[in-house]
């Protein structure tokens, strides 16, 4: 018998959706060979399985297991590459997606992989350092710092012991990129990392990778694991030697000395700088600390050409956005394109509008630190220095839609309490502020706040803004004082009449 | 100086004993620590610390501080519901709910016979299919309330 | 660096942070989390800035100065952000009870009236009073962690750590709070050094004493009188009485650090037994009688035996716990007014064999370098010497060197807190130094890691060293020390090639039947490899008393004058006459050991010991004993009665360091002044008025009435000290010696050009074994010395609440052993040598060898050195305190009385803890 190649996602999402249970219901079944990919990121259509036709890929979405016959029947099937949340996307980094066998480094090969080590194998590393310049690539862990300043520092600090890191904490709830890199295309963050050692001098590198992520933890030490038997971690002179790290836990550990600390083994408290991890970091040594995306990025910077990469996008914003959509929009998933685009029109052509029933209220950018914008105020173009003038960030890309079942007052407790609860607890103004901000909500939203009390919170938000020592604490009120500021009423009908009349 | 000896500990200690020039890395010793027993009680601290060559305060400090870190010993299956931007977006909240009422249980606390625990987590990384919750290591995904008894049936 | 602060404009040094250079300045900016001992933190956020040019406010604390930046640290802005985190601080503070003092203070200064938060969650109710000496209070406390930095960066100790995050995040000792523990402090491994509660901003670590008597009223800058460190402390009075010792940040050598004792320790000042008349025997009783008589009393009975006997029938033992002025005043009574040389210290039991090996090779007998050069080290080696609980305060700073990199060599038979941290452990049989600095030496020369250049220009004699050490080869010295041969090469490659190898020795060099030939061996070493006389290098013994240092150098010693001077040269010969108007006696005189021999010949008649338990802790006890009995007139001065003073005829009260003045002279050669910081009570008299009162009476007036005084005859005498006088010493960082001159800045470095002799000598010395060995009737090596807690005789440390800690000595035995001799955890044996038994309970530890026993001697009940052979180096007579052969009986329980059970008991429960 004729057996069919069928491909459906094992990421963990996709498994989440039911890619799991359709691969235990079929697996007896004789007639198909199941091959498990990265995925494709449009998440609404998962499980989404696939076969190939004369004419490419085609896909069936929201697979049950008797869907089987009509699949392998060749029935009802949609052409990716007419999937118009796919179609208007540009994928650079996520090219690969839905397409390879995360593990399987040959795949990986042929579909240009490796050409940007190979390329910066044959440059020196200043000239790896000027390409990235030229290429203009800002961090996309959410400080957007320019990564080629960095890897100067840590290529012109002295130091025998040097070190990649990739900050793989994903911490920010409403993002999932970096899961989808390590478990989908785990070579392209290793190619990343590589390229990093190679402009830095580094002999070492960890992937700390957060605890809720086991999964991608495995896929990543599978990966390394190949890449080392293909004698990829091989430098001329010295062998590369990386390693999984996960972590406990802790929010603050995505911020780069806490991750560092706690990659040393203690406590994941936020170290005041200078110095930067560049030029003192893991075990007091010379330190690159990036995001995964970050890193996944670099190698078609090296391939293509730093050039290339400073072709896309705008002025400030070189290159190409992975966006996450979450929350109540009907089509929640990945996406890849170049910045520019408003928040409007992502939300418009991919987000497909709201989830059946539910009406638009408010959207947050950038993670529970990020500010949150009503209806009117979406037509803000989504570009690193656009969103710092309105006092909002992009972070790392995550969007999380709220319908209007959303109470704000709530949802401003929830911020608060997410700081409190995730507060390392060292700088005064986030370990007592944020502890305060939670029980002014709590009492507005159990009616015994007053307007004092709202005086009192904005000048909270002001000291823990400014005197924060870092973004946690600093950040915490730009959620909360969003909420009051666009849905101010929401606040004012909950304090207690008494102070009303005042 | 009678050392404290509890199964498997120092089983599980013995491959995070450090090899100079190797340091000793605390919340490694804790974490495999945790896996071979199911958590990490306060009363092994001396022993891990004697292990790695540190003191008893510096176990306790990163002990205390890492939330996925347990002192008690856990139940037969441990439900932690996402309480994430895109969860709560998607009324994770009426998720939580759903299940303390189902297993009668306080978030944090397990349940009498032991066959549960329910904690809240931070974002999975599962937002694009949310409302996320996940039981031991299985990630379920689109949980809805009235889902939730046949969610937990297979865990017994 | 140049940076404006406020519009003053202000000198930064490299490496300053903005908060430094304003400090420095004058400019005060608020702030409860930096200190100056610390490194930069940033938590409190008080001491916000803005910078012209640049957005945000950066923590002065731990922003660099850089040059030309404009800083403002008073902006209405920064007064207000300043204004809501001090409300923070307040309202997590509980709601009843006083506010800390120093957040008072800050809210007061910064205009905060109230608190608007309502209802605020506080600061969880905790308390910690487990330690003996401070008591931890989590209200007052504001999670700077600065008790946990300091416990880290100065201490290195690790015994505290922050627990929890977030708002619960607080500072906790050991893991006890997380186990459901109070007494978190006593069961943790905290080393009571002070550190945290001298960081702590607001008083939530306070000294108990503060607690229980109030804050001092006023501070007099002194020095601490426990060990040769020689930490400068301003001690805290009020009332007339000492309430605090306070490590002092100016202390050249401590630097704001303590230890234990130092910090805490000083208690037994007010002890209820302190001696406060001088007290006759009558029989088995003691009668109080007056100073007059008392005073009367020595003249007529020395002056009796002197007409009767002769000068040499009365000899005098100084305390190396006293002053220089008083120990030069004890040496001039003998020289001048009785007429003999038979006077001795301390120093004789404890680096006697240091002065002669290194008066041998270097020509000077003091530490070549610095406590300060352990920072510009490239490698330090530290040879039988436990420093973290010998000398803390160098031990901490050892400890911080190793954590910055620098390679640490510990050669030592147990496994001390250094050992276990070292790079190389030598851990090598107890009395086999010269085997294994020889093979290293073997190793120097087959390697070609010598000096030449050096060995040139500096030193002759190298073709004796060489010879001694062509067949030391390391396999030969492994099968003598137990070391393996591969450790040897290792550690004498490091010494050679670290550019400043700096080595600091002990006592488990010197007291042993070849203590001087094991300083020899070390001392060619350094000279082999040009380790000396440069900056982080040198031969450092660490001294042992307060001034051990001073008393030998003011000639309490039978063999040479103060400063060293030979007793025959012509020339002091003539200066003593013409400033003291008495010839200098030319015989040598009796050193300690020859003193018993004579008392028990009946050649000793009066013997006067100031400060020095003889009974107790010199060795072979029996002997001392006996000798003691011998003696016609025995005077004791001391602050209380102890074991020598059982044999006394009169006992004299002495004035403690805190109640008088002069001058002590630290393991550094650093002479720094100890000031009255109370009245000794009852009239006490300090111990150089009582040997100018009697002088006096025996009709060679000395009519000082200053202790500067006796320094400025002092330096009239001595080349040495020539540049030294009390107006010099007023400066905090006292002088070093040599001081030739009044102009003369001190000497922190020796033999930089020159040594004394012009150059330094090889001296080749043969491995020869210790005095006994393990034998079948004997299979234990019992090795003495020192545990932190308490100090040599104990007479001090076990009047304070030191005692809480530690109250009796207690034998540490390999597990091993303990299994094999089914022996428990805190069981009592019974140790026996040739000369005698001593009970102690047994403990297991892997700090010392299978076969190898260890114990200290600070409580006279355990009798250790009853055990101790007499034999001692035969150079220097320092004795063999570290090998001893010895066995271990069970003992019965009828042996026990029931008291004494119950004490055992006691013992036992402390133990297992
Ligand atoms: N806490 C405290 N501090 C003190 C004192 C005190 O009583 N208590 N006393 C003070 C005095 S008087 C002095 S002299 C100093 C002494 O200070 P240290 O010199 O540190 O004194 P010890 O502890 O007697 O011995 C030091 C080390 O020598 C080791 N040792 C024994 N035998 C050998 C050997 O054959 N070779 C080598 N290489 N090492 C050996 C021992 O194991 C021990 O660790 O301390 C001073 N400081
Ligand atoms: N088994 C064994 N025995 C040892 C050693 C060892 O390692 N092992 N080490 C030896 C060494 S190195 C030393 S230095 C000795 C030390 O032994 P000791 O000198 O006997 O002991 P200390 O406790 O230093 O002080 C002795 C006395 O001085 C008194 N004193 C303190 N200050 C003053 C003062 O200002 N005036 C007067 N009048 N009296 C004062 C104290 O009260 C105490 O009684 O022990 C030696 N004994
Ligand atoms: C509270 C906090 C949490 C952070 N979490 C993350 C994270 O989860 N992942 C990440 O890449 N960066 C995180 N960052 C940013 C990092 O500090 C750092 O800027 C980033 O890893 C640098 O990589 P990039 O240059 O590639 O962006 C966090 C920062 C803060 C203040
Ligand atoms: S802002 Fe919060 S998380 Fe960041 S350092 Fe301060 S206490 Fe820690
Ligand atoms: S007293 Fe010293 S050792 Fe004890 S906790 Fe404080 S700093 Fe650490
Ligand atoms: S005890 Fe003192 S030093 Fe320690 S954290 Fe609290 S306030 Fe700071
Ligand atoms: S180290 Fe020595 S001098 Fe310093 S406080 Fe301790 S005992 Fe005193
Ligand atoms: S131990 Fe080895 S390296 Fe050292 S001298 Fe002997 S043979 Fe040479
Ligand atoms: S917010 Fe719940 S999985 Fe991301
Ligand atoms: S003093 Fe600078 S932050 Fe505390
Ligand atoms: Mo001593």
């Amino acid at each position: 018998m004729k057996t069919t190649r069928l491909y459906l996602s094992n990421d963990t999402s996709s498994r989440a959706a039911g890619a799991g249970r359709l691969a235990d219901a079929w697996s007896e079944r004789p007639e198909i060979q199941l091959i498990r990919t990265s995925p494709r990121g449009a998440f609404f259509l998962e499980p989404m399985v696939e076969r190939d036709t004369p004419n490419g890929r085609e896909a069936w979405f929201n697979v049950v297991p008797d869907d089987l016959p009509r699949i392998v029947g060749g029935m009802g099937g949609t052409p990716v590459a007419g999937i118009p949340f796919l179609k208007q996307q540009t994928r650079f980094t996520f090219a690969n997606f839905g397409t390879t066998e995360p593990l399987a480094l040959d795949e990986y090969q042929t579909r240009g992989g490796l050409k940007g080590l190979e390329a910066a194998r044959s440059l020196s590393p200043e000239a790896i350092v000027e390409e990235l310049r030229i290429s203009r690539l800002r961090g996309r862990g959410g400080a957007a710092f320019p990564v080629w300043k960095k890897w100067q520092v840590a290529q012109q600090t002295g130091s025998e012991q040097k070190y990649v890191v990739a900050n793989a904490d994903e911490g920010d709830a409403g993002t999932y990129c970096d899961r989808m890199i390590m478990e989908g295309d785990p070579f392209r963050l290793i190619e990343g990392m590589l390229i990093c050692a190679q402009a830095i001098g580094a002999t070492r590198g960890y992937i700390y990778c957060r605890y809720e992520y086991p999964a991608a933890a495995q896929t990543m030490r599978f990966a390394i694991q190949k890449a080392r038997e293909a004698d990829l971690l091989d430098f001329d002179d010295y062998p590369f030697d990386l390693e999984v790290v996960v972590g406990a836990g802790s929010y603050v550990c995505g911020e780069e000395t806490a991750l560092l600390e706690s990659l040393e083994g203690r406590r994941g408290v936020v170290l005041a700088k200078p110095p930067y991890p560049a030029e003192s970091g893991l075990y007091g040594k010379p330190t690159i600390v990036s995001n995964v995306l970050t890193f996944a990025t670099i190698p078609n910077i090296l391939t293509s050409g730093g050039a290339w990469h400073a072709s896309l996008g705008t002025e400030g914003s070189r290159g190409t956005m992975a966006i996450q959509l979450g929350g109540r929009v009907k089509q929640p998933g990945l996406v890849e394109i170049p910045f520019g685009l408003t928040l409007r029109e992502v939300l418009d052509r991919f987000g497909g509008g709201m989830a059946p029933g539910s009406r638009f209220k408010a959207v947050q950018v950038g993670g529970p630190l990020g500010s949150l914008f009503p209806e009117s105020h979406l037509d803000i173009s989504i570009c690193y220095d656009t969103f710092a003038q309105a006092g909002a960030i992009l972070g790392h890309g995550g969007i999380v839609v709220y319908d209007d079942e959303t109470n704000m007052v709530e949802l401003a407790r929830h911020f608060m309490a997410f700081t409190a609860d995730e507060s390392c607890g060292k700088c005064t103004p986030c370990r007592v502020g944020s502890v305060r901000g939670r029980e002014i909500l709590e009492r507005i939203q159990s009616g015994q706040g007053t307007a004092e009390d709202l005086i009192l919170l904005s000048d909270l938000g002001e000291t823990m803004k400014t005197a924060s020592l870092c973004a946690l604490g600093g950040r915490a009120p730009y959620p909360v004082e969003t909420a009051i500021e666009h849905f101010g009423d929401e606040f004012r009908s909950k304090l207690s009449a008494f102070n009303l009349k005042q | 100086m009678t050392t404290w000896h509890r199964p498997g500990l120092a089983e599980a200690l013995e491959p995070c004993r450090p090899v100079p020039p190797a340091k000793p890395n605390i919340l490694k010793t804790l974490l495999a620590v945790q896996t071979v027993l199911g958590h990490v009680p306060t009363s092994a601290i001396p022993q891990i610390a004697q292990v790695l060559g540190l003191t008893d305060a510096q176990v306790a400090g990163v002990l205390s501080y890492y939330s996925d870190i347990r002192t008690r010993s856990p139940s037969r299956h441990l439900i932690r519901v996402c309480m994430g931007e895109s969860c709560t977006a998607n009324h994770g909240g009426r998720v939580l709910r759903a299940i303390q009422d189902h297993v009668r249980v306080a978030v944090g606390d397990t349940t009498p016979e032991g066959r549960f625990t329910v904690e809240k987590m931070s974002c999975a990384g599962n937002c694009a299919v949310s409302p996320t919750v996940m039981i031991d290591e299985d990630v379920c995904g689109r949980v809805t309330p009235s889902g939730v008894p046949s969610l937990l049936e297979p865990y017994t | 660096m140049n940076i404006t602060i406020n519009g003053q404009r202000v000198v930064a040094d490299p490496g300053d942070t903005i908060y430094q250079a304003a400090n420095k300045a004058g400019i005060a900016i608020p702030g409860l989390c930096a200190s100056g001992h610390l490194n930069p933190f940033g938590s409190c956020r008080l001491c916000l800035c803005e910078i012209e040019g640049q957005s945000g406010t950066p923590a002065t604390c731990t922003a660099p100065a850089r040059e030309g930046l404009v800083v403002q640290t008073e902006t209405k802005r920064l007064q207000r952000l300043r204004r809501n985190i001090i409300e923070l601080f307040l309202s997590e503070q509980p709601a009843a009870g006083p506010v800390p003092e120093a957040l008072q203070r800050l809210a007061v200064s910064c205009g905060v009236r109230s608190v608007r938060y309502r209802d605020p969650e506080r600061r969880l109710v905790y308390r910690d009073d487990s330690n003996p000496f401070f008591s931890f209070d989590n209200a007052a406390c504001v999670s700077c962690a600065r008790c946990v930095r300091a416990c880290d960066e100065i201490q290195g100790t690790f015994a505290l750590t922050m627990i929890g995050r977030g708002f619960s995040a607080r500072p906790a000792a050991g893991a006890g709070p997380l186990m459901g523990e109070a007494a978190a402090f006593a069961t943790s491994n905290c080393v009571s050094c002070g550190a945290c509660v001298k960081e702590c901003p607001t008083g939530a670590l306070t000294e108990k004493t503060v607690l229980e008597q109030g804050a001092p009223t006023g501070t007099v800058r002194t020095t601490c009188a426990y060990c040769g460190v020689g930490c400068a402390f301003d001690a805290g009075v009020r009332d007339g009485r000492v309430v605090k010792m306070l490590p002092a940040d100016d202390g050249p050598s401590n630097q704001g650090h303590a230890c234990m004792k130092g910090r805490f320790g000083w208690t037994y000042n007010d002890a209820p037994d302190r001696l406060r008349v001088p007290l006759l025997r009558r029989g088995n009783d003691w009668e109080e009688i007056s100073w007059e008589s008392a005073l009367d009393r020595i003249a007529q009975e020395f002056t009796r035996i002197k007409d009767t006997h002769g000068p040499d029938a009365l000899a005098t033992i100084s305390s190396s716990r006293g002053t220089n002025e008083e120990n030069y005043l004890f040496g001039k009574f003998m020289r001048c007014v009785i007429g003999t040389n038979h006077i001795d210290n301390c120093a004789r039991v404890c680096h006697s064999a240091t002065v002669t090996g290194m008066m041998e090779t270097l020509g000077a007998s003091a530490a070549t370098n610095s406590i300060q050069d352990l920072d510009q080290a490239q490698l330090i080696m530290v040879v039988g010497a436990n420093p973290t609980e010998s000398h803390p305060v160098v031990g901490a700073r050892i400890k911080q060197a190793h954590r910055r990199g620098i390679p640490l060599i510990v050669i030592d038979p147990r496994r001390t807190e250094l050992a276990r941290l070292a790079d190389l452990h030598l851990q090598l049989r107890p009395g086999t130094n010269v085997a294994l600095l020889n093979a290293m030496g073997h190793v120097l020369v087959k390697e070609e890691l010598l000096d030449q250049g050096f060995i040139a220009t500096r030193t002759e004699g190298i073709e004796d060293w060489l010879k001694t050490v062509s067949d030391c080869t390391p396999e030969a010295a492994e099968a003598i020390t137990g070391v393996p041969a591969h450790l040897i090469c290792q550690a004498a490659r490091r010494y050679a090639r670290s550019r400043a190898s700096l080595c600091v020795h002990g006592l488990g060099v010197t007291e042993h039947l070849w203590g001087s030939h094991g300083v020899i061996a070390l001392c060619n070493l350094a000279l082999a490899t040009g380790n000396i006389g440069k900056p982080g290098t040198g031969i450092n013994p660490l001294r042992g008393q307060n001034n051990v240092q001073g008393a030998s150098d003011m000639g309490c010693l039978p063999t040479y004058f103060a400063g060293y001077q030979s007793l025959d040269d012509p020339k002091l010969t003539a200066l003593h006459q013409a400033i003291t108007g008495r010839p200098l006696p030319t015989k040598r005189g009796m050193k300690t050991p020859d003193m018993w021999d004579a008392a028990i010949a009946g050649r000793l008649k009066g013997l006067w010991i100031i400060g020095y338990d003889v009974a107790q802790t010199d060795p072979n006890l029996k002997k001392v004993h006996d000798a003691l009995k011998r003696v016609e007139f025995l005077v004791v001065q001391d602050l209380f009665l102890n074991e020598t003073t059982k044999f006394a005829h009169l006992v004299l009260p002495g004035a403690s360091f805190l109640e008088k003045d002069g001058t002590f002279t630290n393991l550094e050669r650093r002479i720094q002044r100890i000031r009255k910081a109370v009245e000794p009570p009852h009239g006490i008299l300090p111990d150089w008025r009582v040997v100018c009162e009697v002088s006096n009476r025996m009709g060679y007036p000395m009519p000082y009435q200053h202790p500067s005084e006796i320094m400025d005859e002092i330096a009239r005498l001595t080349p040495m000290l020539a540049g030294v006088s009390y107006d010099r010493l007023e400066q905090h960082a006292g002088l070093q010696w040599p001081v030739p001159t009044a102009t003369h800045e001190g000497t922190a470095l020796m033999h930089q050009e020159t040594f004394p002799k012009g150059k330094a000598h090889f001296v080749g010395v043969e491995y020869l074994p210790p005095g006994e060995a393990a034998s079948k009737e004997y299979p234990f090596v019992l090795t003495t010395g020192r545990i932190l807690q308490h100090y040599n005789c104990g007479a001090q440390t076990r009047r304070t609440d030191i005692l809480n800690l530690v109250d009796t000595d207690v034998l540490e035995m390999h597990p091993s052993d303990m299994e094999r001799l089914h022996l428990r955890d805190g069981e009592i044996i019974r140790l026996v040598s040739a000369r005698g038994d001593a009970l102690l309970p047994a403990v297991g530890s892997e700090r010392v060898l299978p076969g190898h026993l260890f114990t200290s001697f600070h409580f006279p009940a355990s009798t250790v050195n009853a055990l101790l052979s007499s034999s001692a180096d035969e150079s220097s007579k320092c004795p063999e305190y570290k090998v001893s052969a010895v066995r271990v009986e069970p003992i019965e329980r009828d042996e026990l009385d029931p008291e004494d059970e119950a004490e055992l008991q006691h013992m036992r429960r402390q133990l297992i803890l």
